[in-house]
């Protein structure tokens, strides 16, 4: 079995689009929520969001020609494809070679809506075909693939809050027994008005007078938006570059639960198995971790990712810190790339991130109480990501020396 | 270490001309086109007014109203499909599901749910969340899944056009190399507004039902099916004495790296997915008894496919008779491969090779084996079977007969 190195990542989000960037917005533990401002949200009772908001220059990556018949999603994950390609020295010729693993719960959701919206208000006849092609939620990716004139194999996976994830476990197996040397793995969605109202209405969005705290209150999440992308070789081609890789991804594991289209399994078992089966994939125990990165959420999830934690630091005689990025970045189905871009970084600046909402130590008997960035050498990271509907992928990643 | 075998043990259909394998299976040996006037759809704002509905699916469906009203008509192609697929693979209520993984494609999913409720809010009428919570791509993976008790990975692929023969490709992936015995896989695509709006104002649909290859087509028709198929480990399969009804061998996949919505004009991209899925499956060119082309009835894939398809067969199979499944059924989109699997897998059990129905002048850029109006009754052992989506998505699958 190949060994699968992660050699380059970026990202584009609310947390900025550089590292130094994040890292100093994550140390500082500012949570960077707003009011929406790209859309009305007369109709919405929750109005806040983590809304990228500062200019970001795509003409650097995206030709004006182009840039100008594209919509956000397109936008963002080509931006931060283009930053992993540069993290990872790949040159233009280079990024012809990864195979695209891409996932978006939703894809383009503003154009698609943009078009159904001219169909009902001005006639079918009438609705502006440019808004058609983004629909589908491979759009991204294939833009991705004519601007590196990569003609490689082009997957979107959507899967809810595992859509990221699916596409790093296929990425990860192509390589590892298929013969890829090399993929670009992405994950992206955009804030739209229509989702927001359909999670509001599904009551998951955060209440009135709510707080949106992962782990701490249950009260509903805030949505977030943004891409994130790395870059996956193999040992073979990393050598063949003569690159030094950040982390390797040494195990994954992918199962599900027939908990309801809409719920998330109940079982503590299966969040346990999941993490546990990673584990063993990694050839490692719970207790060689350095830190977990959490999928909590502000919303019931987060109840049955801290009992299974609880179980597994019982189990093990351990201890591990617990990190949520989602309490900064907010929630979004395609995040998953963007929660293992926040791991890397923690893992090359040796920084546990504080959780700055957490104000006390809610005695739950895991590690997530820390009002300060906490210097540690980070080794091994797990990363778990659980969707409603019933599905669950943990993986694990080692920083390379 | 040789490669797992992959053998098909299941298989379940609902489009257009039928309800189940053996019906559709009449009406491609009949000749009967299932693309007529839609019902689902208001046309009377369109120039176009036709497309592949499965008609009456509320009453021919195996499920109760209760049930249907919680379900999307995506979801009910999908477990319609299921159903047979299970059913003739013998594993209806077996254990062995439990541990089974399961991998679709997925095209316009539950939009036409979601339409239902942005009508209502673009009046400002209230109604049932239900349509929207059915919207998600993945749901009817969800569904299906729960529907059998499946516990094993769960994944939702979507590529436009091309995506359930990805879907089958990585279902085979995963009995391969993750170690799994059993694969539900396939997809679902249910007609809607937003596709139909989509092709019509792209200017790609005929008004006419569609003629591939035809020197005078005007575009695709549309379609909307649910088309399923069980994988299952060779060793698996044979250990508990399952009906084995074709081989799966592998498949390639490819990007145009061109256009967002027109193939590349020298068939590249398609040519490498075909090269690929060959060299993957270890077949020679000359072993192609079939070709199940993407042939969608649009100008330009028509005949960039056959362009692609002259490049790699012109010299040791230039004869390869091709078809396209797509001028009886219309354009299935997400689903489009998967069904296509299953007319290609019926292909292989009766000897038959499907024709092009309305062909009357081949064009003259298609230079290739373009069966027309007739059914060819001749052994058939291997069939490549292409789809190209938006996005310069392309995936080829092969198939093959079963021989122990």
């Amino acid at each position: 079995m190949k060994r699968i190195f992660i050699t380059g990542y970026g990202f584009l989000g609310c947390l900025g689009e550089t590292k130094e960037k994040m890292h100093h917005i994550l140390e500082k533990g500012e949570i960077r929520a707003g009011i929406i401002k790209r859309f009305s949200t007369d109709n919405l009772m929750n109005n806040y969001a983590f809304e990228i908001r500062d200019d970001i220059n795509y003409i650097q990556y995206i030709p004006a020609s182009l840039l100008r018949r594209m919509d956000n999603p397109q936008k963002y994950l080509i931006y931060s494809a283009m930053k992993a390609l540069e993290d990872a020295g790949m040159s233009k010729e280079d990024a012809k070679t990864p195979a695209i693993f891409a996932g978006t719960s939703f894809g383009g959701t503003d154009w698609t809506e943009r078009f159904f919206v001219d169909i009902l208000s001005k006639g079918p006849k009438f609705a502006n075909p440019q808004y058609f092609p983004p629909s589908v939620p491979n759009a991204a990716a294939g833009q991705l693939s004519i601007l590196l004139e990569n003609r490689q194999k082009n997957h979107t996976f959507c899967h809810k809050e595992v859509s990221g994830e699916m596409a790093l476990y296929t990425a990860i197996r192509d390589m590892r027994y298929k013969g890829s040397d090399s993929g670009l793995v992405v994950g992206f969605e955009e804030l739209g008005l229509f989702v927001m109202l359909a999670f509001e209405k599904m009551r998951v969005l955060l209440k009135k007078g709510g707080r949106f705290s992962p782990f701490i209150a249950r009260d509903g999440f805030i949505m977030g938006e943004g891409s994130a992308a790395v870059i996956l070789e193999t040992g073979e081609n990393i050598e063949k570059r003569g690159f030094t890789p950040i982390a390797e991804i040494t195990g994954i594991y992918s199962a599900s639960s027939n908990a309801g289209i809409y719920e998330y399994p109940r079982e503590r078992d299966f969040y346990v198995n999941t993490m546990e089966n990673a584990l063993k994939s990694a050839g490692i125990s719970y207790s060689d971790l350095n830190l977990v990165i959490s999928c909590a959420n502000s919303g019931i999830l987060d109840e049955y990712e801290r009992d299974a934690l609880v179980c597994l630091n019982k189990k093990h005689g351990a201890d591990i810190p617990v990190f949520a990025p989602k309490g900064y970045t907010g929630e979004f189905y395609g995040s998953g790339i963007m929660r293992l871009a926040i791991a890397l970084l923690s893992m090359e600046k040796g920084i546990i991130y504080p959780h700055s909402w957490i104000e006390k130590d809610p005695g739950y008997g895991i590690d997530i109480y820390r009002t300060g960035p906490l210097k540690r050498k980070l080794d091994n990271i797990l990363i778990n990501s659980f969707s409603n509907g019933g599905s669950g992928i943990s993986y694990i990643i080692k920083r390379y020396e | 270490m040789s490669k797992k075998r992959v053998v098909i043990t299941g298989l379940g259909i609902i489009c257009g001309i039928g309800y189940d394998h053996r019906e559709v299976l009449e009406n491609i040996t009949g000749l009967k086109s299932g693309i007529k006037e839609v019902t689902l759809i208001d046309t009377s704002l369109y120039n176009v007014h036709i497309a592949s509905e499965v008609s009456d699916l509320e009453k021919k469906c195996p499920f109760t109203p209760g049930r249907q009203k919680k379900l999307s008509r995506n979801d009910i192609l999908g477990l319609s499909a299921s159903r047979e697929a299970v059913s003739m693979s013998g594993l209806e209520g077996s254990p062995l599901l439990k541990s089974a993984c399961i991998v679709l494609g997925a095209g316009a999913s539950g939009m036409h749910s979601a339409e239902i409720y942005r009508r209502a809010y673009f009046k400002g009428e209230n109604t049932s969340l239900r349509h929207l919570a059915l919207t998600p791509t993945s749901v009817t993976t969800d569904t299906i899944a729960s529907e059998y008790g499946i516990c094993g990975a769960r994944t939702t692929i979507a590529t436009a056009c091309s995506s359930s023969n990805s879907a089958i490709g990585i279902a085979a992936d995963h009995i391969r190399y993750e170690g799994y015995d059993i694969a539900l896989t396939g997809g679902a695509e249910a007609l809607c507004e937003l596709t139909f709006a989509g092709f019509h104002n792209l200017k790609n649909m005929d008004r006419e039902p569609c003629r591939p290859f035809d020197q005078s087509r005007k575009g695709l028709s549309l379609g909307e099916c649910g088309a399923m198929l069980v994988l299952e480990e060779l060793e698996h399969a044979k250990k508990r004495k399952a009906p084995i009804y074709a081989e799966f061998l592998d498949y390639g996949c490819s990007s145009d790296a061109h256009h967002m919505t027109t193939p590349h004009p020298d068939g590249t991209g398609a040519k490498i997915s075909m090269a690929n899925a060959l060299s993957a499956s270890g077949v020679r060119v000359e072993e192609i008894d079939y070709i199940n082309a993407h042939g969608t009835g649009t100008k330009l894939n028509d005949i960039t496919e056959c362009k692609a398809i002259q490049q790699i067969f012109i010299e040791k199979n230039p004869d390869v008779p091709v078809s396209s499944n797509k001028s009886y059924i219309g354009h299935c989109l997400g689903a489009a491969g998967a069904v296509e699997a299953v007319f290609s897998i019926l292909s292989l059990k009766n000897g038959i090779i499907p024709a092009t129905l309305r062909l009357e002048e081949r064009d003259d850029a298609c230079r290739v084996n373009i069966i027309g109006n007739r059914i060819i009754d001749r052994p058939v052992r291997c069939i490549l079977s292409n789809s190209f989506g938006f996005g310069g998505n392309n995936t080829s699958i092969i198939i093959r007969k079963w021989e122990d």
